[in-house]
C-alpha cells in the first residue's frame, strides 16, 4: 500500500450532460471555460501559498519534511466530467500549475479519463507525451440500444474503434467503463458486452451498475414509474456473472467494480479512496481527505471560479470526522475490496480488535459465507461483496 | 349576583366560536390589542393549530351595559368536539345561559341540534347568534326559519353579528346581560361549587376551575372534595382573566379558581363539589359522571429506553386530562407501553400527538379497540378491549359489541355514496331527515369498531370533504368476532392482533400483510407474513430475501455521502422492533394501523 497522496483534477466540462450523471458538470460551451484553467491554477496556488484552509497536509514544504517525496502526490488523476473535452494545451497549463505548486513524486501516475467520441491517434500522442500513463474510457455499453438509453453520443462500433486505438497507444494501462442495471440491456445483451470488452482484451474493467441520483434526469424518470430498471434478483445475477466471466478471462476482482489483469493495472488513484489514503481534490465540486476531515469545494462552476478568482478558498463544506465516522468510512470502504478488513491495521487504526469487538458479528458473518477469515484479514466472498452494506451495519 | 352572568357558547365546528370569543374579549378590554392573537382562550398548539378547544378555559369580563351598571361576565369556553362531551357537560352545569351560534351560511347542523339538546338538559337559557352575516351566501332569514323549524327557538330573540367584522358583537354583549339569568343561590347557605375543570401548574399543583353554587370560598378556609372526601386548605383564590387575578373570596355564582396544595389531577375528580368539612352540604352537585373511555390502544415508545419517558409524559398529560386512562402493558414485539383508554379517536389522536410533539416521544400504536361484553360459556361475563385477553373462541357463548348512532349532515348529492358507505361499515336502520333545501341529515346505527377504522377519512373522500360527522354511543348488541392475528416467519407480532368481525376478518388480514410486505424492508432471508384466525391461515404474502445491497461507485465525493447514509440506516434500526430474527421499522407498524390513503 502507497501511503503517499492523490490529487484529483475535475474537469467539469461536457458536450452533453448524461441523465443519470450527478458530478459537477457544465456543457463544452459554457462561458465559464475561459477561466477555468486560471481557476484551478489559482486554487492549487493557494495550497502553495499557505492559504488554502485545509491545504496544509498537501503544501510542498510540509510534504518534503518527513522524507523526501514521502508526502508526495504520486497520483494524478484527471477526471470529470470530460477531461478529453480540454485542448492538449490547457491540459499541459494545468499540468505545469501542479508541477510548480505542489510536490508531484518523480514516479507518480498520471490518469486521465476520456470519451470515445475524443479518441484518435494524435489525441492519443499528445496526452501520452504529456506524460499520462492510466487511460479510463467511459465506453458504457458495446451495445447500441444501451448506449442510445444512457443518452451516450457514440455508437458500439466507435467504441470499439476508440478502444483498439487506445490499445494500440503508448498508455501502459487502458481501462474500459461498462455500466449494467437496466432493463433494455437484458443478461444475453450484458454478456455479449462482456464478450466484446474481453475480446478486445483492455488492461483493466470497470463494471458499474446503473445507479440513480436525486436531481438526476433519471431519478425523475424513476420516480414517474417511466425508468426501464432491473429487479434485484436480476441484477445480482449480473453481477454475479460478470465476476464469473471476468474471472475466466483473467480478470482480478480486486473491488467490487473494479477488475485488472495484474496488480499494476488497478486503478492507481482509485485505490486511495479505498485504502483511506488522504487526497485532495481541485476543481468544481472536487472532495478531499486528510485522514481526519472530508471538505468539499462549491459544485456550481459560477460559485467555484468566483472563489478562486478572488483567491479565496472554494471549499463548500468540511466535516470533522469523529473516530466512529473513521470506523465507519474505514469499514465500508475496505469491505468492497477483495484485500478486506485487515485486522493488523483496524487494530493499528482504531486501538482495539476488530474481532474481539464484534465477536458474534464476525463468527456470523463467517458463518453465513459473506465473510471469510485469510492471512489476518476478514474477506469477502463474492455473496459477501453483494451484500457489504450488511456487513458494514452488522460491524456498527 | 344580579350583575353577574355565567355563560358559555355553543357552536357547530366552523361556525366561528373562537372568534366571536375572540371579540367579545376585545370589546370588555379584557386584554390589549398588542398582545391579542386569535383564538386567545386555546393555549395549546395543537388547539391552535386544529382550530378545537380540548381543555375548558374561562375568562371574566367586565361590561358596562346600557343600563348604566357594570357586570361580570363568565365565559366559560367549552371544547367543540363529541369526544369532549363529558367536559362539555362539566362546563354548561357552569353556566346559566349559553349562546347557540348559527351559521348564517350554512344554517342549523346536526351538532348544533345535539348542543341545543344538551343545554336544554341542563335548563340553561339558550340565546341564538346568527354569525357570519358579512359572507356574501349569508341567509339570514333562512337561518332564522330553521331556528325555529329545527331548533323551535325563538327566531326573533336572535342576535345577528359578524364576530369576524365586529359587526352586531355590541348587540351580542348587551343581549347576554337582557336575556340570560343571572346565577341564583345564597351566599351564606352552606358551600357547594363544582370543580369544572382543573390545569395543572408546574409551580402550584392542581389549579381548580370552579363554579360556586352556594356559600363561599375564602382564602385559608379548609375544604372537602365530597366525591373523593378528601380535605385541603385553600391557599389562593381568585378569577380568570387569561391570567390568574388572585381576590379573597368567591361566592355564590362566582366562576374562578382554587389552588389547594392538590398534587396530582388523579387526586380529584371532575366534576366533583368542594364543600366547607365544618358546614357540608347536605348533597354534591348532581350531574356528576365519570368519563368513560370507549376506544382503546396500547402505546409503546419506538426505542425501549423512551419507556420510563413515556410513563413521566402520561402522568403529566393526566394531570391535565382526567379522562385519559391508562394501564401497564407489554408486548413480545414491542416491549413495555401502556394500555390507554380514549374518550373517542379525537382524543386519541390528540394525546398521540401531545406525546410525541411535547414530550418528544416517538410511538408506536396498536389498533384502536373497541370494548367488547362477552359472556363465557360459564356464564361469566368480561369485557376484553386488548386482544391479547381474548379468550379462546370455544370458551365464548355470545359477545356483544357497542353501536353507535352515527350522524351524517350532507349536501343532498352525497346520499348515495354515504348510504353505501354505511352498509359498508354495518350499518343498519338507516334514515333521512331533510334538514333544508339541498341538504340532509342521515343517521344510521353503527358498530363503534366501524368507526375507528378510517371511517372519517372515507367519508371525507366519498363526499369530497363536505360530511360532518357526529355520534352517539347507543347500546351493545350482539356480534360475531374474531381474533386475527399477524405472523412474521410464523412468529406472532401481538401488537398487530386485532379484533374484527368475522366477515371483515380476511380482508382486513389481507391488507395488513400487504401493507407489511411493502414496508418491512427485504432482509437476508424470507420472510413469510400471514394473516391467521386460530391456527387457520387466511392472508399471506412473502418478502423475498434481498441479495444485493452494495452500491456500484465508490469514489472520492461517494465516501461521505455512503457513510451518511449508512449513519441514518444505523439510527433507524435503534428504531427496529425484533420479532424473531427479523426486523420491523417501525414505520411497518404505523403503516398498518394507519388508515386508507
Amino acid at each position: 500500500m502507497d501511503p503517499r497522496p492523490g490529487l484529483y483534477v475535475h474537469i467539469p466540462f461536457c458536450s452533453a450532460v448524461c441523465p443519470y450523471c450527478d458530478f459537477a458538470v457544465v456543457r463544452s460551451q459554457h462561458p465559464g471555460r475561459v477561466s477555468f484553467v486560471d481557476g484551478l491554477t489559482r486554487e492549487i496556488e493557494l495550497v502553495e501559498r499557505g492559504a488554502h484552509p485545509h491545504g496544509a497536509a498537501f503544501a510542498y514544504a510540509e510534504t518534503n519534511a518527513i522524507g523526501p517525496e514521502a508526502g508526495s502526490f504520486s497520483t494524478i488523476y484527471f477526471g470529470g466530467g470530460t477531461p478529453s473535452a480540454l485542448a492538449p494545451e490547457e491540459l499541459q497549463q494545468i499540468q505545469a500549475a501542479i508541477r510548480r505548486s505542489l510536490s508531484i513524486a518523480t514516479d507518480a501516475r498520471w490518469s486521465i479519463e476520456a470519451n470515445p467520441e475524443d479518441i484518435n491517434p494524435e489525441a492519443l500522442k499528445a496526452w501520452t507525451n504529456l506524460g499520462f500513463d492510466y487511460l479510463s474510457l467511459g465506453v458504457q455499453s458495446f451495445y447500441d440500444p444501451a448506449l442510445k438509453f444512457l443518452g451516450r453520443r457514440h455508437t458500439a462500433g466507435q467504441a470499439r474503434d476508440a478502444c483498439a486505438l487506445a490499445l494500440k497507444s503508448d498508455f501502459s494501462t487502458v481501462s474500459i467503463d461498462l455500466m449494467m442495471g437496466f432493463e433494455c440491456l437484458t443478461q444475453e445483451a450484458w454478456e455479449g458486452v462482456l464478450t466484446t470488452a474481453t475480446e478486445l482484451g483492455p488492461h483493466h474493467l470497470s463494471c458499474y451498475e446503473l445507479t440513480i441520483h436525486e436531481g438526476t434526469s433519471f431519478w425523475r424518470r424513476q420516480q414517474a414509474g417511466t425508468l426501464g430498471l432491473i429487479d434485484e434478483e436480476a441484477r445480482a445475477t449480473a453481477f454475479r456473472s460478470t465476476v464469473e466471466r471476468l474471472s475466466s478471462c483473467g480478470y482480478e476482482q480486486y473491488e467490487v467494480s473494479n477488475f485488472a489483469r495484474r496488480e499494476v493495472d488497478r486503478s492507481p488513484h482509485n485505490q486511495k479512496y479505498w485504502q483511506s489514503i488522504p487526497y485532495l481534490g481541485v476543481g468544481p465540486g472536487a472532495h478531499s481527505y486528510d485522514g481526519h476531515r472530508r471538505w468539499w469545494n462549491h459544485r456550481a462552476l459560477k460559485d467555484w471560479s468566483a472563489a478562486v478568482a478572488g483567491d479565496q478558498s472554494p471549499i463548500a463544506e468540511t466535516e470533522e470526522l469523529t473516530a466512529e465516522q473513521q470506523r465507519l468510512e474505514w469499514l465500508l470502504t475496505r469491505v468492497r475490496t477483495t484485500q478486506g478488513l485487515e485486522l493488523a491495521e483496524y487494530r493499528q487504526r482504531f486501538g482495539r480488535g476488530l474481532l474481539e469487538e464484534y465477536r458474534e458479528s464476525t463468527e456470523s458473518l463467517v458463518a453465513r459465507g459473506l465473510l471469510r477469515k485469510e492471512a489476518g484479514a476478514l474477506k469477502p466472498t463474492l455473496e459477501g461483496l453483494l451484500l457489504a452494506d450488511s456487513i458494514v451495519m452488522e460491524l456498527s | 349576583m344580579e350583575n353577574i352572568r355565567n355563560f358559555c357558547i355553543i357552536a357547530h365546528i366552523d361556525h366561528g366560536k373562537s372568534t366571536l370569543a375572540d371579540r367579545l374579549i376585545q370589546n370588555c378590554g379584557a386584554v390589549e390589542d398588542r398582545v391579542f392573537r386569535d383564538q386567545i382562550l386555546d393555549s395549546m398548539d395543537i388547539e391552535r393549530e386544529r382550530g378545537i378547544t380540548i381543555k375548558s378555559n374561562s375568562i371574566s369580563l367586565l361590561y358596562d351595559a346600557k343600563d348604566g351598571k357594570r357586570y361580570i361576565l363568565n365565559l366559560i369556553d367549552t371544547p367543540g368536539h363529541v369526544d369532549f362531551s363529558h367536559e362539555v357537560r362539566r362546563s354548561l352545569m357552569s353556566c346559566e345561559g349559553a349562546l347557540l351560534i348559527v351559521d348564517a351560511s350554512q344554517g342549523v347542523e346536526a351538532q348544533t341540534v345535539a348542543n341545543l339538546y344538551i343545554s336544554l338538559e341542563y335548563d340553561l337559557e339558550v340565546l341564538p347568534v346568527i354569525n357570519k352575516i358579512d359572507l356574501p351566501a349569508a341567509d339570514v332569514d333562512r337561518a332564522m326559519e330553521e331556528i325555529d323549524a329545527d331548533l323551535g327557538l325563538d327566531p326573533f330573540q336572535a342576535v345577528t353579528c359578524s364576530a369576524k367584522t365586529g359587526l352586531g358583537v355590541d348587540k351580542v354583549l348587551e343581549a347576554i346581560v337582557t336575556q340570560l339569568p343571572p346565577p341564583v343561590g345564597s351566599p351564606d347557605a352552606p358551600t357547594q361549587a363544582l370543580v369544572f375543570d382543573a390545569q395543572y401548574d408546574a409551580y402550584r399543583g392542581v389549579v381548580l376551575l370552579v363554579r360556586v353554587k352556594e356559600g363561599c370560598l375564602v382564602t385559608g378556609q379548609s375544604i372537602r372534595l365530597m366525591h373523593t372526601e378528601a380535605d385541603y386548605e385553600i391557599e389562593e383564590l381568585g378569577t380568570l382573566s387569561l391570567k390568574r387575578l388572585p381576590g379573597k373570596e368567591l361566592s355564590a355564582g362566582s366562576v374562578g379558581y382554587v389552588i389547594a396544595g392538590i398534587k396530582n389531577i388523579s387526586d380529584i375528580n371532575i366534576g366533583d363539589t368542594i364543600t366547607d368539612p365544618a358546614r357540608p352540604a347536605a348533597e354534591p352537585i348532581p350531574g356528576y359522571r365519570e368519563a368513560k373511555p370507549v376506544v382503546f390502544s396500547s402505546m409503546y415508545p419506538v426505542s425501549s429506553d423512551e419507556y420510563p419517558d413515556l410513563s413521566k409524559a402520561l402522568d403529566k398529560l393526566k394531570l391535565n386530562d382526567a379522562a385519559l386512562a391508562f394501564e401497564k402493558d407489554s408486548s413480545s414485539a414491542l416491549g413495555f407501553g401502556f394500555r390507554c383508554g380514549f374518550l373517542g379517536l379525537l382524543h386519541l389522536d390528540v394525546v398521540q400527538e401531545r406525546l410525541e410533539r411535547e414530550y418528544n416521544l416517538s410511538l408506536v400504536l396498536s389498533a384502536p379497540s373497541v370494548r367488547y361484553q362477552i359472556f363465557l360459556t360459564g356464564g361469566q361475563e368480561i369485557f376484553v378491549d386488548n386482544p391479547s385477553l381474548y379468550p379462546e373462541p370455544a370458551n365464548i357463548d355470545k359477545t356483544f359489541e357497542p353501536f353507535i348512532k352515527g350522524m351524517v349532515m350532507i349536501p343532498e348529492r352525497y346520499v348515495g355514496a354515504v348510504m353505501e358507505l354505511f352498509m359498508e361499515r354495518r350499518g343498519v336502520n338507516t334514515q333521512f331527515n331533510y334538514m333544508s333545501a339541498g341538504r340532509v341529515e342521515l343517521t344510521a346505527e353503527l358498530p363503534l369498531a366501524e368507526v375507528l377504522y378510517d371511517f372519517y377519512d372515507r367519508l371525507k373522500t366519498v363526499t369530497q370533504g363536505y360530511g360532518s360527522f357526529d355520534y352517539e354511543m347507543i347500546e351493545m348488541r350482539e356480534t360475531d368476532l374474531a381474533k386475527v392475528d399477524i405472523l412474521v416467519n410464523g412468529e406472532p407480532v401481538d401488537a398487530l392482533s386485532q379484533l374484527v368481525h368475522r366477515e371483515k376478518s380476511r380482508a382486513r388480514a389481507l391488507r395488513y400483510c400487504e401493507r407489511l410486505k411493502n414496508t418491512i424492508p427485504k432482509q437476508q432471508f424470507k420472510i413469510a407474513i400471514q394473516g391467521a384466525i386460530g391456527g387457520q391461515i387466511i392472508a399471506r404474502e412473502t418478502i423475498t430475501a434481498f441479495r444485493k445491497d452494495v452500491t456500484a461507485k465508490c469514489y472520492g465525493g461517494d465516501i461521505s455521502r455512503k457513510r451518511k447514509l449508512l449513519e441514518k440506516q444505523k439510527a433507524g434500526k435503534k428504531r427496529m422492533k425484533m420479532v424473531g430474527a427479523i426486523e420491523i421499522p417501525q414505520e411497518a407498524f404505523v403503516s398498518v394501523l394507519r388508515s386508507d390513503d
